[in-house]
């Protein structure tokens, strides 16, 4: 899934009418057996070979992230959802900070680190792991491939990679899984009864819809841009819908008793946050992380880390008056615990840019006693014997 | 790294997409002595360059040794305030690209330019800042290392970059981190120390 699938992009805008017959048809629904490779004679057994050589590339990556904790942590999570189906699926983490995650129908599962950032606690990151185990459980990738809609789709794939070899992202083979609206309703509904049955409370799932929307609406209220994704929300005005009625499913299973496990994954994502937050800004999508950073800072008042890169994300925005906002966000952020020291920096420049040389000595020397190996203290000593 | 051929084919047309010009750019050598870039920065060079020709960018030059896109050498000479390393306009799609300031310090410009070089989701990584002169005045060099995202090739670069009379001078070459860059560091090093501003004629 990545947004896209998990916001919905198909054109099939009557799906609502089926949304009845899903949700009910998932309901009933119990753990299917576990999928055997298909022979490779088949059209699913071509697309099990396509999707084994992407894995090997993905492999290969630079971008996946191969530090063993955090893969464990998250793979630990699929497994609780897919229960009789772990041995099949493998879980990779990849470096990108965008909202992402899919699941290959032979069980190659992608969970971006932008969706883990954004999670705000485990149940939230396995709704939407168990969203894509429902597609993979539900074998939607097999209908997609026998639907005469997308197979154009899958042929302009399977035409392209070996021709194009490295440059056919997997954002392409995605575009490909783009499913109908129906297959997302019953993904969701299968996420929802795997979080129950793992433990997670399914409300937790609506939540990752909001906080996403919340974003979006972000960004659109920056920029201004009418086009691209706010488009999705003046087009499909049946996403906020789902969304509802994602909540009032979640709602019926009930099972808000159980424990979200904020504290587990903020322990294990703790060595990783401050690069994915680092990453995120670099996404220059000065809505969409302002929302998020609003959301972390107000969820935990003294989280230094958070404070600090929201004066970031102020600073790196420029636009009026976010000066004075950066400034605030860090100068509040130096006072609180599991600050980064670059705090010190970004509060020395500002100084140094407005004169104020005192105050811009006690933060440059306070980086650099910090940090005095930094990749940039060459550059900040030269600024403390300026000016006499 | 072996670049298979269509990849090559496909970054150079990329490269021709991003430079924006209606006819296509070609690569023309550069003679060895003293020239102006853009008529804004005098370089001495001795070694064998090429230089796009037919980008249309007044501001902007860029040289290759070896042929792109094994190395790349960028001069931006002379970006005002409001300015980026791409055109801009005034759309909110081009919001989010973050401008020159005349007042911005030299991790400032380290981060347009970063912001740049990773806008395609490759990974850019600051190795080292120090005080330097260039183009006559008080300036900055940087190193960074990058993956690129389209070829996950891993690079090596430097930079050197100055604020003169409230306009950005920036020359920044970069290349593969094996062999490739270190063979042609020393001239870079000689062309970032040749460099002086020529006022606008
Ligand atoms: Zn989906």
């Amino acid at each position: 899934m990545d947004r896209r699938d998990f916001v919905g992009t198909c054109s099939c805008c009557g799906a609502m009418a089926l949304l009845g017959s899903a949700l009910r048809a998932a309901q009933g629904w119990t753990p299917p057996p576990r999928i055997p490779r298909p022979s490779p004679k088949t059209d699913e057994g071509g697309l099990w070979a396509l999707m084994d050589r992407e894995e090997e590339r993905l492999r290969q990556s630079s971008f996946l992230v191969r530090d063993a904790a955090i893969s464990a942590y998250v793979h630990a999570i699929t497994c609780r959802l897919a229960q009789a189906h772990c041995p099949d699926v493998r879980t990779y983490v990849v470096r990108s900070p965008y909202f992402n995650a899919n699941m290959a129908p032979n069980g190659m599962m992608q969970v971006w680190t932008g969706l883990i950032l954004r999670a705000e606690n485990e149940a939230q990151l396995a709704a939407v792991i168990g969203h894509e185990v429902g597609h993979y459980m539900a074998r939607h990738s097999v209908e997609r491939l026998r639907d005469a809609k997308s197979r154009t789709a899958f042929a302009h794939v399977l035409g392209l990679v070996p021709v194009a070899g490295t440059l056919a992202g997997l954002g392409v083979l995605a575009g490909a899984f783009a499913y109908s609206r129906n297959h997302e309703r019953v993904a969701d509904q299968i996420g929802l009864e795997l979080m129950a049955a793992a433990g997670y409370p399914p409300l937790e799932a609506s939540k990752v819809w909001t906080n996403l929307l919340a974003e979006l609406q972000a960004e659109k209220d920056w920029t201004g841009d009418a086009s691209t994704r706010s488009l999705l929300f003046a087009t499909h005005p049946t996403e906020k819908e789902r969304q509802t009625k994602l909540e009032a499913a979640a709602r019926a299973l009930g099972r808000s008793d159980l424990d979200p496990r904020a504290p587990a994954l903020r322990q294990a994502t703790a060595p990783w946050r401050q690069v994915w937050l680092e990453d995120e800004l670099r996404r220059r999508k000065f809505g969409e992380s302002l929302a998020l950073l609003d959301r972390l800072t107000a969820a935990d008042p003294q989280d230094g880390q958070a404070a600090y890169f929201l004066g970031e994300a102020y600073r790196l925005r420029a636009s009026d008056g976010d000066g004075e906002r950066a400034l605030a966000a860090y100068q509040k952020a130096a006072g609180l615990p599991g600050v980064p020291p670059e705090v010190h920096r970004a509060l020395g420049v500002l100084y140094r840019k407005t004169g104020r040389l005192p105050e811009m000595r006690e933060a440059f020397g306070r980086y650099l006693a910090a940090r005095p190996d930094a990749e940039d203290a060459e550059m900040i000593r030269s600024y403390l014997t300026e000016g006499g | 790294m072996n670049l298979k051929p269509a990849l090559l084919v496909a970054l150079l047309a990329s490269l021709v997409l991003l430079t924006g010009c209606t006819k296509p750019a070609t690569w023309v050598g550069v003679t060895p002595g003293e020239l102006v870039v853009c008529e804004r920065l005098a370089v001495r060079i001795d070694g064998a360059w090429s230089r796009l020709e037919g980008t249309q960018q007044p501001k902007h030059d860029v040289w290759t040794s070896e042929g792109m896109p094994l190395d790349q050498l960028h001069f931006y000479t002379g970006l005002a305030e409001g300015e980026a390393f791409v055109p801009v306009k005034d759309r909110p799609a081009d919001k989010p690209i973050p401008r020159f300031r005349k007042d911005m310090q030299a991790q400032d410009v380290v981060e347009m330019y970063e912001a740049f070089a990773s806008r395609d989701g490759s990974v850019f990584k600051l190795e080292k800042l120090s005080p330097a002169k260039f183009a006559d005045e008080s300036g900055f060099r940087f190193e960074f290392s990058r993956v690129r995202k389209g070829d996950e090739v891993r690079t090596r670069g430097v930079a050197y970059g100055a604020i003169h009379r409230g306009e950005l001078f920036l020359m920044v070459y970069e290349a593969p981190r094996i062999h490739y860059f270190t063979k042609h560091l020393p001239q870079v090093e000689a062309i970032a120390q040749s460099a002086r501003p020529r006022e606008k004629g």
